[in-house]
């Protein structure tokens, strides 16, 4: 088939699915995060359960404080939790032939799980046993996508409500509701889906065969689908096998591949409809989602037209652009899906990302770098958009001398400090971390494209520095795999940016939550500037792109677009 | 005792988090 009508027809049909899924998931998740005190009488019984077990009064709403207490106190218990599994698998049941992780890796594994970055440093057949990776990786799977879709709700509360004391929801209803009622029904579905496409789910440990070149090869088998789609689903992206989704065990086909890229946008997307309908204006989030799909289009472009490039009659012939990409998917499967995992906070590849085109690589980078927010994580994409969307407001509103106010809240000093918070830790994260890195000679050995000063080894040595840590603080966990990552520099360093670059956003987020909580509500005047409709998406898109143009050009001048230019 | 610095390294890292929060906390009661 003609490259660019597959390009078309995938890209078609994943937006048809997305927009047919759009309003039922969309209202579902608002009647699920729509917890007023009163209507929890609705708890389903296994929530009423846990609650009683775990001594949770679901009837009483925490303040921001309280929210942002209860998150960081259940992040770092399951850090330590994952962090000691790790390192005791060896002596615990299912462990097989394997024994503990190492004390670094366990560390940056465990960070990386309970961040939802899933950023992996190791080799999951031969590190993780059939113990750890459900009761500790799966389950952080689930429950890192809860929180990140907490959080957004508990925002989205600030806008609603009118409380003097700051309510913004209870963190344990909503941990539990969206793990339950959201993650579980939407995996089971998905899972199945892939097993129908041929992605398995067993629990040996293997089988040997015998390659063409007559070797033995031994294969790793797991309960791969149920794995698979929670990994997708919650844009966790940590593949129970190490080549991810590019391993025929993970994504088999042209499909399954379709599913799993539906599967990473399909909450991120269906949440701006969630927004639109808890705040009363569906048009408010058609706004935002119309900012998340022409960012995403635009760099799917970019990616699809570098991957697409032509290198000349020789390089064409001989399929130079697939180095890198499985032929089951070819260039328009793997854009897409390298789009919409770097979009996301996924970071599940189909592909070799090192072996993409400088721009390409770029385009995927730089997809990150925006923030993650077309469409952005689980959660995370929504309050990162609402964030940047007050900034804009803000910003517009001193453009034009209207007044600074969302959806009837007005923006004081301490909201746009807090926003302007949020936004400076991922870039200040990245660029310390990658400057630090380069700056050590004691890493240069670990890129797989080292070189001297001004060749280009190394600057794409730098562009892989600059991707690991971009991956890393905004909780990716993609990578260019040239670099090796194993050292106790970067297992430690990209953990702490891991923590740092989830946990720190977060708590901006619910103090901001809280501060619009406490507000009176005021209706639009006729200095209100409208922030739904065309106009605004204009002044979103450009103070994204602004930002992040601003922050990140010059670092990208030494990586991508150097190795472009060349 | 390297057990004992990545605990100290998650522990760390949270405290700075819950610095974070008590100071905008505090910052919002005065």
């Amino acid at each position: 088939m003609n490259p660019a009508l597959a390009a078309g027809l995938q890209i078609a049909l994943v937006i048809a699915v997305l927009a047919i899924l759009y309003v039922p998931v969309g209202d579902y998740m608002a009647k699920v995060y729509t917890t007023d005190t009163d209507l929890r009488s609705g708890d389903l019984r296994i929530e009423t359960v846990l609650y009683r077990l775990c001594r949770i009064n679901a009837r009483t709403d925490q303040t921001w404080y309280g929210y942002a207490g209860s998150l960081l106190g259940f992040s770092a218990a399951s850090v330590l939790f994952l962090y000691f599994l790790q390192r005791v698998q060896g002596v615990l049941p299912l462990s097989g032939d394997l024994s503990g992780v190492s004390p670094a890796m366990a560390f940056n594994t465990a960070a990386s799980f309970v961040a939802n970055t899933n950023w992996q440093s190791y080799a999951p057949e031969t590190t993780m046993t059939n113990l750890t990776q459900p009761i500790g990786l799966a389950v952080q799977n689930f429950v890192s996508a809860a929180v990140g879709m907490a959080v957004a709700a508990a925002l989205i509360r600030g806008f609603v409500r009118v409380s003097r004391g700051g309510e913004i929801g209870n963190f344990w209803v909503d941990l539990t509701r969206g793990c339950i009622r959201i993650l579980l029904p939407m995996s089971f579905i998905i899972a199945l889906i892939l097993l129908s496409q041929g992605v398995i789910q067993s629990f040996d440990s293997g089988f040997t065969s015998t390659g063409l070149d007559g070797n033995s090869v031994t294969n790793a088998l797991a309960p791969v689908a149920s794995q698979e789609a929670i990994k997708e689903l919650g844009t966790n992206g940590g593949g129970i096998l190490a080549a991810n989704s590019a391993h025929p065990f993970e994504n088999p086909t042209p499909l399954s591949n379709i599913v799993e890229i539906i599967a990473i946008l399909l909450i991120p997307v269906s949440l701006t409809r969630t927004f639109g309908t808890m705040v009363g204006d569906r048009k408010q989030g058609l706004t935002l989602l119309a900012v998340m799909g022409l960012l995403w289009g635009g760099l799917l472009a970019v990616t699809l037209a570098a991957e697409s490039g032509q290198r000349g009659v020789a390089a064409t012939a001989a399929g130079a652009m697939m180095e890198g990409k499985e032929v089951r998917f070819g260039i328009p499967g793997t854009a897409l899906f390298a789009v919409s995992t770097t979009g996301t906070s996924t970071g599940a590849v189909n592909a070799a990302h090192d072996s993409m085109s400088p721009l390409g690589g770029g385009a995927v980078m730089l997809n990150m770098l925006l923030g993650e927010i077309a469409p952005g994580g689980v959660g995370t994409g929504l309050y990162g958009i609402l964030v940047l969307a007050l900034i804009a407001v803000f910003v517009g509103g001193l453009l034009v001398g209207r007044t600074p106010e969302y959806l009837g809240k007005k923006l004081g000093q301490r909201e746009i400090t807090l926003a302007a918070l949020s936004v400076l830790v991922m870039p200040a994260l990245v660029l310390i971390g990658t400057g630090i890195t380069v700056i050590l000679s004691s890493t240069t050995g670990y890129q797989g494209n080292s070189g001297d000063p001004g060749t280009p080894g190394s600057i794409h040595g730098f562009s892989e520095v600059l991707y690991a840590f971009a991956s890393a603080s905004n909780n990716n966990g993609s990578a260019f795999g040239g670099l090796t990552v194993t050292s106790d520099w970067f297992q430690s360093s990209l953990g702490v940016c891991m923590l740092l670059g989830r946990f720190l956003p977060i708590i901006f987020v619910l103090a901001l939550a809280g501060s619009l909580a406490s507000q009176k509500k005021t209706e639009p005047g006729a200095g209100t500037l409208p922030t739904a409709g065309p106009m605004f998406a204009g002044l979103l898109t450009g103070t994204v792109v602004l930002v992040a143009a601003l922050t990140f050009f010059p670092a990208l001048a030494l990586g991508p677009i150097a190795e472009a230019l060349q | 005792m390297a057990d004992l610095a990545y605990v100290a390294l998650i522990i760390g890292t949270f405290s700075l988090c819950a610095l974070v929060l008590r100071g905008l906390q505090t910052k919002r009661a005065q």
